[in-house]
């Protein structure tokens, strides 16, 4: 069958050719500039950070320490029982480091007045989220923290 | 769909006035004669800066510009992060083909004697673009801060040492002190991703409205032989005829460009050691081989004169001469046939050719 009229001039086919020719070319020329620029160096988190008993014996109860997880900064809660409780220090809301105030006996993240109860649980403010809460377990004479997510599983096995 | 295209087309037409500028593109005529191919420099050299102002910037997202962490970020680039060895491998050839094709544009328009009334200001901006981008390749040579940019850091700042008065402080002031060290990276650094570039930027625009206001420059011997037969050189509009040629070019050099890069990236030398002697055979980039093969064939002492500061004041005054060409060579300046300048300019291209050839086979 031929076709009387085509539905598409010459030109228009050629203009389309050069466009989409030009078009491809850009693409080829920017992926490999995207790709650099949005490179995001993944750092590991380690499977566990470990804190001695005699460390924690050392903190006061009801208070808490900040320690290094990575590149996550951590806090280490000892309660007025004794028990030791491990959180990711970064607010939910906007990634401020969050600080344990011992009379209220909450998280509180000074950069928009949110408010953390003593599980981690978003109580008051913008907060959105409750804290990431590590968990921690006694092995031997240290206590093993570990990340929920990325090395939890692992950390238990061993 | 149609309509509103050309209502959109109109509404930037009447703000922005890109159709003055093709219109301009139109009624400028451009020359046609056998000496027409050396006009296509220039634009050659404008897409491999545009290339060059890209690329740097995007490198610079990751370089590190310390003693301490510019070669391991160089390093990092090459290996570690998506098509940083692409990116920089562009970078490194585009410069490169600037300055080779820098240098083609130089010879020919010196040999054409394109310096010639009025366009004098176009010759003196373009020679000091010339030296801002062989400053360009030697700055950006020493960034990855590895040995080869360690020997290249100490040659090229020793050589102003040997002007006389003022070498010293020259030296001193490209240094940041005394010896190569830490600070003379900060400050190589400084000059070739900020002052260099700019003072490019700004002698360029004075160089492109200079050449649009000027036409292009006809070599002598054509413009006689038109005199003399009584004929008009042919002409024409550099709107499409040219622009089309400038993108034909253009695509060419760009593939030539990413050929090079991808078959052979730049490379990375090893750490530096300063207390380790220059490795044997260690040579400067290959634009800068003519300068040392002469510094090298040079004897010790010339007529009881330091040879190194013979051969770096004759190479300064052979510079000054070819700077100064439009207000020395007053018979071109009379549209008449100079052939003392034409063998001035033909000795240094063969000085040129030759001593590169020597240094890099030897």
């Amino acid at each position: 069958m031929k076709i009387k009229e085509s539905l598409l001039s010459r030109r228009d086919f050629f203009t389309g050719l050069i466009y989409g020719s030009l078009g491809s070319v850009a693409a080829y020329l920017a992926y490999p500039v995207v790709r650099f620029l949005y490179y995001e160096k993944k750092l590991p988190l380690p499977k566990a950070v470990t804190i001695t008993l005699a460390d924690i014996e050392k903190l006061a109860p009801n208070s808490a320490v900040y320690f290094q997880y990575g590149y996550l900064p951590g806090i280490l809660v000892r309660t007025e029982a004794g028990e030791v409780k491990a959180f990711s220090a970064k607010c939910t809301h906007l990634d401020c480091n969050v600080n344990y105030k011992p009379d209220t006996k909450t998280f509180h993240c000074a950069c928009h007045d949110g408010y953390f109860d003593i599980t981690g649980k978003n109580i008051a403010g913008p907060p959105p989220k409750p804290l990431l809460a590590f968990s921690v377990k006694q092995e031997g004479d240290v206590m093993v923290i570990s990340h929920p997510e990325e090395g939890g599983a692992e950390a238990k096995k061993a | 769909m149609e309509e509103q295209k050309i209502q959109v087309k109109k509404a930037l037409d009447e703000r922005l006035m890109l159709g003055a500028l093709i219109d301009l593109a139109r009624k400028k005529l451009v020359p046609v004669h056998k000496h027409t191919i050396w006009y296509y420099m220039g634009a050659l050299l404008l897409i491999l800066f545009m290339i060059q102002m890209v690329t740097g910037p995007i490198l610079l997202f990751y370089y590190k510009p310390t003693a301490e962490t510019a070669y391991q970020s160089v390093a990092e680039i090459m290996v570690k992060l998506p098509y940083g060895w692409l990116i920089r491998s562009v970078h490194h050839w585009a410069s490169n083909l600037m300055i080779l094709i820098a240098f083609v544009h130089f010879f020919s328009t010196f040999l054409v004697k394109a310096y010639r009334r009025p366009r004098e200001f176009t010759w003196l901006t373009g020679m000091v673009m010339f030296l801002l981008v062989l400053f360009l390749g030697y700055t950006g040579y020493t960034l990855p801060f590895d040995e080869r940019a360690f020997f290249a850091l100490n040659v090229g700042t020793d050589m102003p040492g040997a002007i006389p008065v003022v070498g010293q402080y020259v030296l001193e002031f490209l240094r940041g002190g005394a010896q190569v060290g830490a600070h003379t990276l900060n400050r190589f650094f400084a000059l070739h991703v900020g002052v260099l570039p700019l003072a490019l930027l700004a002698v360029l625009a004075i160089h492109i409205i200079l050449v649009q206001m000027h036409g292009m420059s006809v070599p002598v011997s054509i413009e006689k032989k038109a005199r003399e037969e009584k004929k008009k050189i042919p002409a024409k509009p550099m709107f499409p005829h040219f622009v089309w040629h400038d993108a034909i070019n253009g695509l060419v050099l760009v593939g030539l460009l990413f050929t090079l890069a991808i078959c052979m990236p730049s490379e990375l030398g090893s750490v530096i050691d300063y207390l380790k002697p220059a490795p044997v055979g260690v040579k400067p980039d290959w634009f800068f081989l003519w300068v040392y093969q002469i510094l090298k064939w040079i004897p010790t002492y010339v007529l009881g004169i330091e040879g190194e500061v013979v051969g770096i004041t004759g190479l300064a005054l052979a510079a000054v001469v070819i700077f100064c060409a439009p207000f020395v060579d007053w018979k071109s300046q009379r549209n008449e046939r100079s052939p003392l300048f034409t063998a001035f300019a033909v000795v240094s291209l063969l000085v040129f050719l030759v001593c590169t050839a020597i240094g890099f086979f030897f």
